[in-house]
């Protein structure tokens, strides 16, 4: 670890005019593109990098990294203000999010989501800066078998999150599970189920537009119910914004969750294959099964929020860290720096620490820009944000429900989603009805797939002998943490269940 | 009242359906147009002013977002000449 070449790489970079100005355009384009439902910050990077053709490998970094943090951020404006979110690594910010904002705390989330994200993302860049080199090694260790055993594990953060029925969450992971296998196989190829007579579901079900008509769609429908039965409130923003950032009392209360969630966010971002939409919602587990009050999440505590926010932020970080280290991307988007990369003629690998170590201090020092830049767009935006939900319901309710139809057939300019989307819209609104938990059927989506092939794939390498499991140490740890959230969560469930029946007998 | 609110949902979805069904052969900017004043005037909302410059506004401007700045092509229906005008920009 050279400081001396660290510390002028970061003067290098912070003290260019062009670098600093790029960065701040890609927050402010990744905010945006991110707040969009349907729109994610893999499209907002890949449409915007044309415009680093012609500009030097650093600013061009800086636009995309800036584009990156920014889109991680933006997507939980939409997730807290409209029950969509705007990238599926905001999913589980919604769960506190969206109740936060119900009850008029709007700007307290929005700017916990900023200082959270900020913090996750400052997390990840120093993990990247100082532990690449090992967590690479360690994430390159992860083959099917340990893969799959890490599928499983996110499948147990499943009961964590269900809240008040572990039942109702199951049942509605079992759904999830299910619409996975509609698709194609993914080892041999086949169709499957319905698939036959329909070609849009050749891929199975998209995942944006399932998430939108999920999540946004069943919102709108059950808002439409609220107006009319005269249930709903119109939120005036009276909450007085003094600062942008949470104050010092919520800070003390959240700080655990932020350095918890933007932990497991570089780890698991570390992963090859594993991304903030996994992260986001282990984070979650994690902090709900380890608090002293878990019956309070989802009724919309900054604490939830926190957690998936610095998760999924923590992610960019955790993701770069095989792309600089060993040249494999960790999510899609670093899939595209890749290609930036090469374009400039850097290989991204081993060799780059040979051969270029200023360039990776350099990219070091952009993505702590990078998350400053989040910072300051996010700062600005905040007070403006949380007027979106003073526009009367009476018309904010259709518009959510025009952009998000919209966006559900942007992912593939594919008719069919959209139908997707509304036929989910139905699925959610039923399901929020009889109080099945939404979480997840969208988790079972993300992480179905992967258990399956990665299970398919070791019993071919293992020919058959799923035993050989237990040699791997990782995969023997997943089990064991997954074992450890199935206890936990139900010991807690019934520990919360005989709380509130004492309550309720206290009251007679 | 809750069986007028059920039903309100349900009007809602069939809006959906009928926005895919139509969606090739309108456009995106009239389907939307359309769902969400339908939608606005079910809640409730009077103020026609506000419903059609809403309407119509939204849309456009989602539609112009997409097309202009994120180059994704969306149908159009009668309405395509707008993309070829906003194409030629």
């Amino acid at each position: 670890m050279d400081f001396g070449l660290l510390l002028e790489s970061y003067g290098a970079v912070w003290g260019s005019l062009q670098v600093i100005l790029m960065t701040l355009l890609g927050a402010c384009g990744g905010v945006l593109l991110g707040a969009i439902p349907g729109m994610t910050a893999t499209m907002g990077v890949a449409l915007l990098i044309p415009f680093s053709f012609g500009m030097d490998l650093i600013p061009s970094i800086g636009l995309l990294l800036g584009i990156y943090c920014g889109g991680m951020y933006g997507g939980s404006i939409s997730a807290i203000l409209i029950h969509a979110p705007g990238t599926p690594a905001a999913a589980a910010t919604l769960l506190d999010g969206y109740p936060m904002c119900q009850k008029g705390q709007a700007g307290k989330a929005l700017s916990v989501a900023m200082f959270s994200s900020f913090c996750g993302g400052v997390i990840g860049a120093l993990v990247m800066t100082f532990l690449s080199p090992f967590i690479a090694n360690m994430a390159m260790s992860f083959g099917p078998g340990e893969m799959f055993m890490l599928a499983i594990f996110g499948l147990s953060v499943i009961i964590a999150i269900s809240g008040k029925s572990i039942t109702k969450g199951l049942i509605s992971a079992f759904l999830g599970m299910a619409l996975c296998t509609v698709g194609l196989d993914p080892t041999n190829g086949i169709p499957r189920f319905i698939t036959y007579k329909q070609t849009g579901l050749l891929d199975g079900f998209q995942f944006i537009p399932t998430l939108i008509g999920l999540f946004a769609v069943a919102e709108v429908i059950a808002g439409v119910e609220r107006i009319i039965s005269g249930e709903e409130k119109q939120e005036k923003s009276n909450e007085k914004i003094k600062n942008v950032l949470p104050d010092l009392a919520t800070i003390k209360k959240i700080w655990p969750n932020i350095l918890s969630g933007g932990l497991i966010g570089t780890f698991i971002g570390a992963i090859p294959g594993a991304g903030g939409d996994i992260a986001v919602f282990v984070s979650y587990g994690a902090s709900k099964s380890a608090s002293k009050h878990p019956e309070l999440y989802g009724t919309g505590i900054p604490n939830g929020v926190a957690a998936t926010e610095s998760a999924n932020n923590g992610c960019s970080g955790g993701a770069m860290i095989p792309l600089l280290s060993l040249g494999v991307p960790g999510d899609s988007v670093t899939a595209i720096l890749l290609g930036a990369f090469i374009m400039k003629g850097i290989t991204p690998g081993p060799m780059m620490y040979i051969a270029e170590l200023p360039t990776v201090y350099r990219v070091f020092a952009a993505l702590m820009l990078a998350n400053l830049a989040m910072l300051v767009v996010g700062c600005c935006g905040v007070r403006f944000f949380a007027k979106i939900v003073s526009v009367e319901k009476k018309m904010l309710y259709p518009i959510i429900l025009v952009i998000s139809l919209l966006g559900a057939f942007s992912i593939n300019k594919n008719v069919f989603d959209v139908g997707v989307c509304v036929a989910f819209g139905v699925v959610g609104w039923l399901m929020n009805k009889y109080e099945f938990p939404l979480s997840p059927i969208l988790l079972a989506l993300i992480l179905g797939p992967m258990c399956e092939k990665n299970f398919v794939r070791f019993m071919n390498i293992q020919k058959g002998n799923f035993a050989a499991i237990f040699q791997s140490p990782i995969a023997d740890v997943f089990m064991a943490v997954a074992l450890a959230v199935i206890i936990f969560s139900v010991y807690n469930q019934r520990k919360i269940n005989k709380r509130e029946a004492e309550a309720a007998k206290s009251q007679e | 009242m809750k069986d007028k609110s059920v039903l309100a949902g349900v009007v809602v979805i069939l809006l959906g359906v009928a926005f895919v069904a139509l969606f090739k052969t309108l456009g995106y900017v009239i389907c939307a147009a359309l769902i969400s004043m339908v939608i606005m005037f079910l809640i409730g909302k009077r103020n026609w002013l506000q419903m059609i410059l809403v309407s119509i506004l939204v849309p456009l401007g989602m539609w112009f977002i997409f097309f202009k700045v994120l180059t994704v092509n969306i149908p159009m229906g009668p309405l395509s000449f707008l993309s070829d005008l906003v194409g030629k920009l």
